[in-house]
């Protein structure tokens, strides 16, 4: 994944594992195993990310600024206090948004050529 | 039987422990404390919903996930440290440049400024006095040298993404680099070009001749 430079366009399109951990991080900041449960859910148990793809694209989307690592945690109580949080930058949001867009475009063009027409009717 | 699982689940978390070995040692610093205590939890969970057979299918997810992402981490971490070596690659990519154009440059002052009888500066690497490997080595250094340099130039600003997940396995980007590394790409590209119709033009005389001689 390319630095940020401000444009969010630069970075797409976005590889799915990084499209799914902005949609998990959207409403609320997450840790590791936390985002691995919203996809899988978000997906009804379709993209099961392990380990080393989770990480991996954290890693990538730190360095790319769209995530950062939250100070803050939810409840450090109930919490094991080694976890790490996660939460969506102003320009992960963007990029997200433009992915989003992005994506919506191409199922606008499946409606077109009536790819969708069995699913949506 | 609560004690069971849960010892199963830390055995199995100390042996992904283990596999983390497998990745950079970088990235291992990083994310191994995170990445194995989300593997405890997804050995926990799948022991407590679904017995052995869920444990099963956690390590072959896991494994999967390894070696994909192994391979993967340590291309990007190969990456990065060459872009940080980047002064290196350069310099050294001049030293190559440089060699290349000196010896252009004695040619051109031997042969058509015909310097030859005062000094030849081949003489030690005559057939005579060097084995025919350091001779090979040498002229393998002096032509290939502007394409060694042009790699030299080029690799630390190509920004190589190896990526399974998605359609595209492989992405390519060229970043942009200063205006000086691109006057010493196009530098390189000018010694080769030179090179290449000099050989291109040694073996039309030496075809021509053959013909001429049959």
């Amino acid at each position: 994944m390319a630095a940020q430079n401000g444009e969010p366009e630069s970075l797409l399109p976005l590889t799915p594992a990084v499209f799914h951990i902005l949609l998990a991080l959207a409403d609320e900041e997450r840790h590791g195993y936390g985002i691995m449960q919203e996809v899988e859910r978000l997906t009804n148990g379709a993209v099961r990310l392990g380990p080393g793809t989770l990480y991996g694209s954290i890693k990538r989307m730190l360095d790319a600024r769209l995530i950062e690592e939250s100070g803050d945690r939810p409840d450090p109580a109930l919490d094991d206090q080694r976890r790490r949080y996660y939460w969506l930058t102003d320009f992960g949001r963007r990029v997200a948004e433009a992915e989003a867009k992005r994506l919506a475009g191409l199922v606008q063009q499946a409606q077109l050529k009536q790819l969708l027409q069995s699913s949506a009717g | 039987m609560g004690q069971i699982k849960n010892k199963i689940g830390l055995y199995s978390t100390q042996f992904y422990c283990r596999l983390l070995v497998l990745y950079p040692a970088s990235f291992r610093r990083e994310f191994g404390p995170h990445m194995a205590q989300l593997f405890g939890d997804l050995c926990q969970d799948a022991l407590g919903r679904r017995g052995l057979p869920g444990l099963i299918g956690v390590w072959w997810r896991a494994l999967r996930d390894a070696a994909v992402t192994v391979p993967t981490e340590h291309f990007a971490n190969w990456r990065r440290q060459m872009q940080r070596r980047e002064t290196i690659f350069v310099l050294l990519g001049a030293l190559f440049l440089l060699f290349s154009f000196s010896f252009a440059a004695v040619n051109v002052l031997k042969y058509s400024l015909g310097f030859s009888n005062l000094w030849d500066p081949f003489a030690p690497l005559s057939a005579e006095t060097t084995p025919w490997l350091v001779r090979q080595v040498f002229d393998a250094f002096i032509l290939g040298g502007p394409a060694l340099a042009l790699a030299l130039f080029l690799l630390p600003r190509l920004h190589l993404r190896l990526d399974w997940s998605g359609d595209e396995v492989l992405t390519v980007v060229i970043r942009k680099g200063a205006p000086w590394s691109l006057v010493l790409m196009g530098l390189c590209l000018v010694v080769g070009g030179v090179f290449v119709l000099y050989f291109l033009a040694e073996n039309w005389a030496c075809l021509i001749g053959q013909q001429l001689a049959c």
